[in-house]
């Protein structure tokens, strides 16, 4: 009987385990939100041989080792604050880790989530929580460093 | 005949005689007199054979109800035997049963929603042209926020710079005039 338990409660954790999907998928679907998708095989087809195709920055390193790119948007504030309401319930649940917290003078929020340590990151989420009502979740999944995002930033700084 | 009398007393001590011989044993001391043996033996074998064991009434009656009681627990403890060993026999089964049952369950439980997770993301642009445009703009638009707070940091960093480089010169200044009143003090 005790096997039988034990194997009764293995099974669930796993199933569990497999059931955990991309948290934002939901959104793809909902009226009002605007999604883009970029999986890997597609980023694969992106030229690489010369900068200027990335207005002069250069981002390989960092799109190499990302496995998709999504992008929910969302103008409409009623739609934008249930985006943002289920967006941080399941960062609380799935235990993402708060990365860093920026609050504009206009009064916009953006907060920035990984999943993973920061010398192997699983996921990195953006949500930008406009002032004016339009919000942006922006999820980069794939293998790499927090030091490969401050290279990429850098990048794009020095190009201003 | 001597012999065979003397052959059947050790045996008769023994307790090896049948009913015939003790027969022809008691039949021997009672007609000759002057026996082989002493007379103890006589005596003895004589006794012995006149004494009448009385069994009671009850006995065999007891004894066969003691019988059956005894079979019928051996019936009844063979019959719960059997029972556990269905039992456990049944459980074995279920178990292997219920686990190879949920070992397909969920691997087809796992394909399905293998299948189902490909299905529900689809790529928003057809073209690498339209994506890469969308990646830069996407990277653009993170870069600018992400360095809005590491910025802010950078910032921080410099300010807390300034105020401890403010502090240590003032403490410095402090010193300095205190040794000068020391000295002062001393002239």
């Amino acid at each position: 009987m005790k096997k039988i338990i034990f194997t009764l409660v293995l099974s669930f954790a796993a199933t569990l385990l497999f059931a955990q999907k991309n948290p934002f998928e939901k959104f793809t679907d909902m009226d009002g939100v605007t999604c883009v998708y970029i999986s890997k095989n597609m980023m694969s087809l992106l030229p690489k041989e010369s900068k200027t195709q990335f207005s002069g920055v250069d981002v390989n390193s960092f799109i190499n080792k990302l496995s998709s790119i999504l992008i929910l948007t969302s103008e409409n504030s009623k739609i934008a604050q249930e985006m943002m309401t289920v967006a941080n319930s399941r960062i609380k649940e799935q235990n993402y880790e708060l990365l860093m917290r920026v609050k504009s003078d206009d009064g916009e929020l953006v907060n920035f989530f990984m999943k993973g340590k920061p010398e192997n990151i699983e996921e990195l989420i953006m949500v930008v929580d406009g002032s004016d009502g339009e919000s942006v979740i922006m999820q980069f999944l794939g293998d790499f460093k927090l030091q490969d995002v401050q290279e990429m930033t850098k990048s794009f700084d020095k190009k201003k | 005949m001597q012999n065979k009398i003397e052959i059947l007393i050790d045996q008769f001590y023994k307790g090896e005689t049948n009913s015939k011989e003790e027969e022809l044993l008691i039949s021997y001391f009672t007609q000759a007199a002057d026996s082989l043996r002493s007379d103890t033996d006589r005596d003895v074998i004589q006794t012995l054979s006149s004494a009448k064991i009385s069994v009671p009434s009850e006995l065999e009656q007891k004894m066969a109800s003691m019988i059956d009681r005894w079979e019928m627990q051996e019936t009844q403890e063979k019959m719960r035997a059997a029972y556990r060993n269905k039992i456990e026999f049944r459980k074995r089964i279920i178990g292997i049963a219920v686990s190879v049952l949920l070992v397909v369950g969920i691997g087809f439980w796992y394909q399905y929603q293998s299948a189902g997770n490909h299905s529900e993301l689809k790529e928003t642009f057809d073209t690498p042209q339209e994506s890469q445009e969308a990646v830069v703009a996407a990277l653009q638009l993170f870069s600018h926020n992400f360095s809005k707070g590491t910025g802010a940091m950078e910032q921080a960093d410099e300010q807390v710079d300034k105020a401890l480089k403010i502090i240590d010169q003032l403490l410095n200044e402090k010193v300095a005039n205190t040794a000068v009143n020391h000295t002062l003090e001393k002239k």
